[in-house]
């Protein structure tokens, strides 16, 4: 019997030892690791927008987008598309173009637009080139007719709110984006995609 | 002292390195299949969600006029909510994976016996199958 504890308890350390031994090779604290894009082994945290929330909010808004048809009703094909302001109205910084560089690239995978990359807009008005853009036209101003002049503007905004109970926190982070059609100054597409994290902190992997 | 051994072996076998986390796949039987309701291949694992996950049916369609568009209907087959992550991933007419935006974990929360509806549009005409990609969320 005294033959077969000791047997089992060398089993034990054995296996005390060699279990999961890849993930730390070397001391306790070494296990820093590549994670795919956009992994669900990523880190949740809920003070800020990760790169999960990026990608989800870009490729749920191109959808909603494309269901809608707006981009398939311009008449001549593909369309041009301006990209106009996305304010960053959370409490943190980022470049938008983490959002919206995902975007581009489905948006021309599409062949429903061709994006405008030499001309910008900008100011505190929501798409201050669409604006412009009329203005230009109403005047028949002979520059306006120059470059390829789009038939898409593509705005938005991104806000976030702060919910607290006990110690519990919620965040909800809205992506507002609208397509102007310049022609007629109009909204042909209102997206909207929530993102809310809620926990007391945060997390690695969902 | 002899019980404790056992106990502590059987615990390391059964609660030890519990990492594996088995994905369900499934995508259409014939990738040129436009019908509505196109046949369906599923591909898991054992000891994966096949006991409480079932999907239903695919309803496909158009979007854009030449995107395709597809409806997953998913079964919760028990009576506890879960919380499952999803991925959908986009194929050619060679079966080349597109990279687009849609190849990423999404969560869905499924109630007892509930079926949700998986919605998702390729954002490239050359688009004919996806794969989906299911798995059991961490918490």
């Amino acid at each position: 019997m005294k033959y077969i504890n000791k047997y089992l308890i060398h089993i034990l350390i054995f296996i005390f030892f060699t279990s999961c031994s890849e993930r730390r090779p070397i001391g306790r604290a070494a296990d820093a690791r590549y994670i795919e894009d956009s992994s669900e082994k990523g880190l949740v945290n809920l003070d800020k927008i990760n790169s999960q929330d990026f990608t989800r909010a870009s490729n749920k808004l191109l959808q909603d987008l494309f269901i809608t048809g707006a981009l398939a009703k311009a008449p001549n094909q593909p369309a041009v598309l301006h990209i106009g302001e996305i304010r960053n109205d959370t409490q943190t910084y980022f470049d938008t173009d983490l959002l919206i560089q995902g975007m581009k690239r489905d948006l021309l995978a599409s062949n429903r637009v061709r994006i405008s990359t030499t001309e910008g807009g900008g100011g505190k008005i929501a798409d201050q080139y669409a604006k412009e853009s009329r203005a230009k036209i109403n005047s028949k101003d002979p520059f306006a007719i120059n470059s390829p002049r789009p038939y898409f503007s593509l705005s938005g905004k991104i806000i976030e709110e702060t919910s607290r109970v006990d110690k519990v926190t919620q965040k909800d982070f809205y992506f507002l984006l609208t397509l102007t059609e310049i022609n007629n100054g109009t909204g042909v597409w209102f997206g909207r995609e929530l993102i809310s994290k809620q926990g007391r902190r945060g997390a690695i992997g969902f | 002292m002899k019980n404790f051994i056992y106990f502590s072996l059987i615990s390391f076998f059964t609660i030890g390195c519990n990492t594996t986390n088995p994905i369900h796949q499934t995508t259409k039987e014939d990738p040129t299949d436009s019908s509505l309701l196109p046949e369906l291949k599923r591909v898991f694992m054992d000891g994966g969600l096949e006991r409480d996950v079932e999907v239903v049916s695919i309803n496909q369609g158009m979007a854009n006029e030449d995107l395709l568009r597809i409806q997953v209907n998913l079964k919760n087959l028990t009576k506890k909510s879960m919380n499952l992550n999803y991925k959908i991933e986009w194929m050619d007419e060679d079966g080349l994976v597109i990279n687009d935006s849609s190849a990423t974990w999404l969560p869905v929360y499924v109630r007892g016996a509930e079926i949700v509806a998986i919605k998702s549009v390729a954002s490239s005409p050359t688009v004919q199958n996806f794969w989906l990609k299911l798995q059991r969320a961490k918490r």
